[in-house]
């Protein structure tokens, strides 16, 4: 069960960060299609930083303090590559699905083009050491094992880094200006601007916030489950634009998405260890448990979905240029 | 002369004047601008084998070593079961859904057409027709499925169709290692499915005397005449209008007394099954030297998909549009390959794509406001004395 939890949030976390990243440009009215790149172009940004810092022996002792600049560099990375989706969207309010769409094919292209040009035998891989990242600390052993297995020992920083990041924007959301008026500019843009808001300022912010968490998570979703990057995050940002919608662009309910859709994920990738589930293998050996434990995280999606989706939440203004005043 | 030149002159008019010309426009601007992308950052990287590398390029197909002949066969191949996705999406497109479920379609549509193509010998020469219309069948079903969701319960194309994209890889996947097909259509040293029997293959028709050897079957001519359908199917039936207004405005659709349900599944079923029809022309083909195609079962999501989105945003979307998108896209592609060979990563050619489909998404806003950029010329070349206006991206942030 410890095994099970720990796997999941290799899961959740990179769904709920990029998922949140989705939320900021929808809700300001730029559809993020794009997501999946951004996501590529983040995990490429930092695994790069971390293979070259770990070959150069660069902050050896303090692995943790690595990994921050290494998201910080992500989240950049991913910043700079969304002004490809905000120019498009917002100064040439052109076709966003297709700008995405470009995004999309040009980060996977860009990744693996960057990483042959600039690596030794022009390999595509970029490989790192993920055991050095994990957090390794007894901080609860001793009260609760599972506990601490779960969230010091196996864990790593990223956990926290997703947890800060949501409880920070439900906060900028919900309880300051800038969201209220960023939501404003994806629901109304017209009115938005009429009380003087600046659409134009704000649908950037939200782009380029996008962006930065984009690429951060795209790096925590590359980390912990592999020993390489391959220029690929297999779809990720694609789970997790459905996760928004699941969501409903609120991010308590998309914190939940993330975790149903993790926990299921999670079990696809480990029901062999349930014994409940070995033994049902065993009596049953004739019904494929594994294609069904495979494609239930995307049933069950399917299912809630089409049982809370009646009545979408999603940003009215969302995908449609808007044409400001004075141009 | 003076009179054939008036007449060109009155033809180029009328041929500005059509329905796809600012579209063709867009996409040529698109096109340059992308190539010139992609023989720039060759320059920057390696200036002294730049010349050969934009060279090959440039001459794509032409580079295969057997000749340009074959290349341009290897090309056609190449590019059908792309030309098929490329219809699913744009058909998608034209009826206002995104469907980027074609890997999905694409799939059930291998594993239909294949389980005929292996298992359907008493089927004699009918066998590659039934296997190629199972295989339509099950896209067409499988891609029912979104528009199913979407129509009756508001939830969105692109989520169901990527989720069902995942569903397809591993249920198909699951059938065929299933105890029942696993001995019958699957290699177990390879893990791939077995070859297509031989009379279930496509034939090559004529073109294994035009091409020998290329690979190329009578697939094209089935895609192409798919394409002058699926077009015709749009712009000069009822049903295409219906389909189309649902896309344009739902709400005004309905009132105007169209089943806009009916018409979204409808849509989404029709673009699954051009998908389908491409996965099982893909795997049915005889491929080159006759070797036959196989189905390799992993856990990733076939590519072909997901190819079709470029080309049909290249194309805007216009059924014709996708033939000649595809085949460019392909060109290039062929191109990349053979870039290699003086020390070029082939994945300069996805760079030079995604630049193209990047700009394609404004060169159609440039070419339709070609009026108004000429006027703003103009205008700036009347008053030379007042301060140049500079087109900066950041410089507007404080307009309004």
């Amino acid at each position: 069960m410890a095994f099970f939890i720990s796997q999941s949030l290799f899961f959740i976390i990179p769904l709920l960060i990029v998922a949140l990243a989705g939320m900021f440009s929808e809700k300001s009215g730029t559809v993020n299609i794009a997501l999946e790149g951004l996501m590529v172009m983040g995990a490429f940004c930092g695994t790069f930083f971390i293979n070259k810092m770990q070959a150069a022996g660069f902050l050896e002792g303090s692995p943790q303090f690595l990994l921050l600049i290494s998201l910080l560099l992500a989240g950049i990375g991913g910043a700079i590559f969304s002004a490809l989706l905000g120019f498009l969207a917002i100064n040439m309010r052109a076709n966003q699905v297709i700008g995405g769409t470009a995004i999309n094919l040009l980060a996977g292209a860009l990744a693996i083009f960057l990483a042959r040009q600039f690596q030794e035998n022009s390999a595509v891989q970029i490989s790192y050491n993920k055991e050095v990242f994990r957090l390794k600390s007894d901080f609860l052993a001793e009260t609760s094992p599972t506990l601490n297995y779960i969230f010091f020992e196996q864990a790593y920083l990223t956990l926290y880094v997703g947890i800060t990041i949501l409880i920070i924007s439900t906060i900028v959301i919900y309880k300051t200006k800038f969201g209220s008026r960023l939501s404003a500019c994806g629901e109304h843009p017209e009115a938005a601007q009429s009380v003087g808001i600046n659409v134009y300022r704000y649908r950037w912010a939200g782009v380029l916030i996008s962006g930065f968490l984009g690429g951060l998570g795209g790096l925590v979703y590359a980390l912990p489950i592999s020993v390489s990057f391959e220029g690929t995050v297999a779809g990720y940002g694609f789970l997790a634009l459905a996760v928004l919608i699941f969501g409903q662009w609120k991010p308590m309910r998309i914190f939940i998405a993330a975790i149903f859709f993790g926990l299921f994920k999670a079990l696809s990738v480990t029901f062999f260890s349930f014994d409940w589930i070995a033994n049902l293998i065993e009596i049953y050996p004739n019904i494929p448990f594994g294609t069904i434990f495979r494609i239930l995280p995307y049933l069950a999606t399917m299912v809630v979905l089409a049982l809370s989706s009646a009545s979408s939440k999603a940003p009215k203004a969302s995908g449609t240029p808007f044409n400001f005043k004075g141009k | 002369m003076n009179n054939f030149m008036l007449k060109i002159k009155s033809f180029w008019k009328k041929v500005q004047k059509l329905d796809g010309y600012n579209a063709v426009v867009g996409a040529l601007l698109a096109i340059a601008i992308g190539l010139l992308v992609g023989i720039v950052l060759m320059i920057i990287i390696n200036p002294s084998s730049s010349i050969f590398g934009i060279g090959r390029l440039l001459k794509g197909m032409f580079n295969h070593p057997r000749g340009g002949w074959i290349g341009l066969g290897q090309m056609l191949y190449r590019a059908t079961p792309i030309i098929f996705t490329g219809l699913a999406v744009a058909f998608a497109f034209k009826t206002g859904l995104f469907n980027i479920g074609a890997s999905g379609q694409f799939t059930v549509g291998i594993f239909a057409a294949l389980l005929v193509g292996i298992l359907g010998d008493k089927l004699g020469s009918f066998q590659w027709i039934v296997a190629v219309l199972s295989g339509m069948t099950a896209g067409f079903l499988w891609g029912a499925i979104p528009g199913l969701f979407k129509a009756k319960y508001n939830v969105h194309e692109v989520i169901t169709s990527i989720m069902f994209n995942y569903i397809a890889m591993y249920v198909v996947n699951g059938l065929l290692n299933s105890n029942f097909l696993k001995t019958k259509v699957v290699d177990g040293s390879t893990n791939r499915t077995v070859k297509i029997d031989q009379a279930a293959r496509t034939s090559y028709g004529f073109f294994d005397k035009i091409f020998p050897n290329s690979g190329l079957d009578i697939s094209i001519l089935i895609a192409i005449g798919t394409a002058i359908i699926i077009y015709f199917v749009l712009n000069k039936t009822v049903f295409g209008r219906e389909l189309k207004s649902v896309g344009l405005n739902r709400d005004a659709a309905k009132y105007a007394g169209v089943n806009e349900k009916r018409s979204i599944v409808l849509s989404m079923a029709i673009s699954g099954m051009l998908a389908g029809m491409g996965g099982a022309l893909f795997i049915l083909a005889p491929s080159i030297y006759n070797l036959g195609t196989v189905y390799a079962i992993e856990n990733v999501i076939i590519s072909s998909g997901f190819d079709g989105i470029p080309v049909a945003l290249l194309a805007s979307s216009n059924p014709i549009g996708v033939v000649f998108s595809t085949i460019f896209v392909s060109y290039i592609k062929l191109a990349g390959n053979s870039m290699q060979g003086v020390g070029f990563v082939a994945e300069i050619v996805e760079i030079i794509i995604a630049t193209i489909i990047y700009f394609s998404a404004f060169a159609l806003i440039m070419t339709q406001n070609l009026g108004k950029i000429k006027d703003f010329f103009k205008r700036f070349k009347k008053d030379k004395k007042t301060e140049p206006v500079i087109e900066a991206p950041n410089s507007k942030a404080g307009d309004n």
